[in-house]
């Protein structure tokens, strides 16, 4: 009972401040909205496409990549001229396709398609379709060849033999994955999630600037002077935290799915990554304000190290276009499992046994994190 | 003491090196105050959070109304009410959200929102109850941190040096208050180093010094233990510790301790000395710029006891 009225004291202390209602509930609806806007398909990549006239083999692919929904293909002569382009954003990538393209696959060797990209969310989706569609292209060059050599029939007529027989087959969907364009989900849904993971995060830290004020204060101090137990006190100081990330981290999902018909894929799943990504959230956060001594200090690493997690963690970014390596860093942060959990929600319509790894991971930091915040708050209380 | 509610004997507190309370031992009866009285740093705080469970002490023991109490003793803390040298009160809440949620921590439950009402008339602020503290003068604050202290009717009260910083107004109504609740029947440990608070308020006094009582009784029994002594109060032109030592050796002079352009004196006949003193003042090359001769008081037996200003 006492802990319920030590939380419920800190969600009435946080609602006092008006501005804190603006940077919880507003803030990160309007980015979700602005992100999606500008990120999201209303925005269609542009690709500059080069490739050989007269040559079978890359009009087949030609016509691969350009069927795509998922970006606006440009043709065009120069390869310097459209790397220029490229440079200057005014198009998204560049797909060289070399001269002795049909030629080369025919004679047994391998040909280079060369890819030109910016580090942007277009790009890695574009990036995605050519690799589909070479894919494609080489089943039927693979078999083509083996049915060359296993009957030595011409390599051209064996490849014309393959690709009839690709007709007979159910051919491979290229879908496009991401959120940006096209496949499942809308414009929203993966930036909805990176956001929500960003900002539950960043109000986590934040807040832990209220438990250092209580300190400095002396009422942490006084509680314990009543007949209230240490336990009880940092039960309640944890709980409060973790009530106000999960209000927001609710409200950003209803309000996304409401305003922008974000599908956060299956509910049950979507809560329990909300919860054990709060849970994360409060014991970082009241790790934060245990440790440090001043709101000013505690402020502006909580801002610093939030957006920094946020990076790091595919929160700002998505984790497709990071480095192997990077994509090893990201999963240190809570950031980068939230998402990959939401990603397999949104994306592949997973359920919860689905993200099982995901959920224990964040369970287990949340604990972790809680555990060891808790001690260092009962000392700093108790000594 | 036989209705005592606070008994405490033997308490010891160490930090390090340092042995910030040494063998702090007195007791408070029901309807009694008792001041505990010293300089800054003196171990006041210290052994009043060891009363109030704030602290694990290092040795002795502190009962209140028959339950020992430890930081974990819930029991004995129902039976305290404190109020803490910090406003330590919400600032983002109303004065009467932060009665309730202290009453809540309390546990009183049906008559919360009466009692609530009761202590805001008592710190007269029902006027201004549902206001934000932070829009609250230093005085109303200090009123309101005095009332959560009282929110659940404790057997004891303690009271942390509750005046400092406040205005003369404000201060007069807390004095007041704790008179009253003096003659109520509750128990008051009252900690300060303003002389003037612990004569008027205190029924009993301790003087702590560097962690020890070093006496203890009331007004009177203290201040015969410095005999029929005068105390002369100077203000000086400049640095008054330049003639701390000229002065001491003055005879007939008991103690004299400096604090600023200020100089304390006690004397056997401060009519004898102090024409000594304005002739070892002047010869220090400083003018006397006021005198002030008063009968022996709380403050002259703290300078008799320790050779130091409660002030200091």
């Amino acid at each position: 009972m006492k802990t319920l009225t030590i939380a419920a004291s800190s969600l009435r202390r946080l609602f006092r401040e008006r501005s804190n209602i603006f940077f919880i509930f507003v803030l990160p609806i309007v980015l979700i909205l602005v992100l999606g806007l500008v990120f999201g398909s209303g925005f269609t990549s542009r690709v500059a496409l080069i490739a050989p006239d007269n040559d079978e083999l890359a009009g087949d692919i030609t016509v691969s990549i350009s069927t795509s929904t998922a970006f606006e293909t440009i043709p065009a002569d120069d390869v310097e001229d459209a790397r220029a382009r490229l440079r200057r954003n005014e198009i998204d990538a560049v797909i060289v396709i070399p001269d002795d393209y049909g030629e080369s696959l025919l004679a047994g060797d391998n040909a280079e398609i060369a890819y030109y990209s910016t580090p942007s969310s277009g790009g890695f989706v574009v990036r995605s379709v050519v690799e589909a569609a070479i894919a494609e292209q080489a089943a039927v060059i693979r078999a083509g060849r083996f049915a060359a050599d296993a009957t030595d029939a011409d390599p051209a007529t064996a490849l014309d033999t393959a690709q009839l027989v690709q007709g007979s087959i159910a051919a491979i969907g290229v879908e496009t994955e991401g959120g940006v364009s096209g496949g499942s989900g809308n414009q929203f849904d993966l930036g909805a999630a990176q956001q929500l993971l960003l900002f539950m995060f960043l109000t986590a830290l934040t807040s832990s600037t209220a438990l250092i004020q209580s300190r400095r204060l002396g009422v942490s101090h006084r509680m314990l002077s009543t007949p209230t137990s240490a336990g009880a006190i940092v039960g309640g100081e944890t709980l409060g935290r973790f009530l106000i990330v999960m209000l927001q981290g609710v409200f950003i999902v209803v309000a996304a799915g409401v305003l922008f018909d974000v599908e956060w894929g299956d509910p049950v799943a979507a809560t329990l990554v909300v919860m054990t990504f709060a849970l994360t959230g409060t014991g970082a956060g009241m790790l934060l304000g245990s440790l440090f001594s001043s709101e000013q200090q505690a402020g502006g690493f909580a801002i610093f190290g939030a957006l920094m997690l946020a990076a790091l963690g595919g929160s700002m970014v998505p984790l497709e276009i990071f480095p192997d390596t990077m994509v090893t860093v990201a999963h240190f942060t809570p950031h980068a499992w939230g998402n990959d959990a939401f990603a397999t929600l949104i994306r592949h319509g997973g359920g919860v046994t689905d993200i099982a790894t995901e959920l224990a991971v964040l369970t287990a930091y949340g604990l972790a994190l809680i555990a060891l915040s808790s001690v260092v708050f009962r000392r700093r209380l108790t000594h | 003491m036989a209705d005592a509610v606070l008994e405490c004997s033997g308490l010891h507190k160490v930090y390090g090196d340092l042995v910030a309370v040494d063998d702090v031992g007195f007791s408070i009866a029901a309807g009694e105050t008792y001041g505990l009285l010293g300089p800054n740093g003196a171990g006041k705080t210290t052994t009043i959070s060891m009363i109030a469970g704030l602290l694990d002490n290092d040795g002795g023991t502190a009962v209140v109304s028959g339950n020992v109490i430890t930081t974990k003793s819930t029991a004995a803390k129902a039976a305290i009410g404190l109020v803490p040298q910090d406003l330590a009160i919400y600032p983002d809440l109303t004065a009467r959200e932060n009665l309730q949620f202290f009453g809540k921590l309390y546990g009183i439950k049906g008559t919360l929102n009466e009692r609530v009402d009761e202590i805001l008339d008592i710190i007269e602020l029902s006027d201004r109850a549902d206001d934000l503290t932070k829009e609250y003068s230093g005085g109303m604050k200090r009123r309101l941190n005095i009332g959560i202290g009282l929110i659940h009717k404790p057997d004891l009260l303690i009271l942390d040096e509750p005046t400092v910083g406040v205005d003369p107004q404000s201060r007069n109504a807390i004095l007041e208050n704790v008179e009253r609740l003096g003659a109520e029947g509750m128990a008051v440990l009252y900690t300060t180093h303003y002389m003037e608070e612990a004569e008027r308020l205190c029924d009993r006094v301790g003087i702590i010094d560097e962690g020890s009582i070093i006496a203890e009784g009331t007004r009177r029994d203290l201040v015969a233990m410095v005999g029929e002594r005068d105390r002369l109060h100077l203000e000086l032109s400049g640095d008054a510790s330049v003639v701390e030592g000229s002065v001491s050796a003055i005879d007939g002079v008991d103690s004299c301790s400096a604090a600023g352009s200020a100089l304390e004196v006690v004397a056997v006949s401060a009519s004898r000395a102090l024409p000594e003193v304005i002739l070892a003042v002047n010869d220090a090359g400083l003018d006397v710029h006021s005198v002030q001769i008063t009968e022996p008081d709380l403050e002259s037996v703290f300078l008799h006891l320790t050779g130091k200003a409660l002030r200091e």
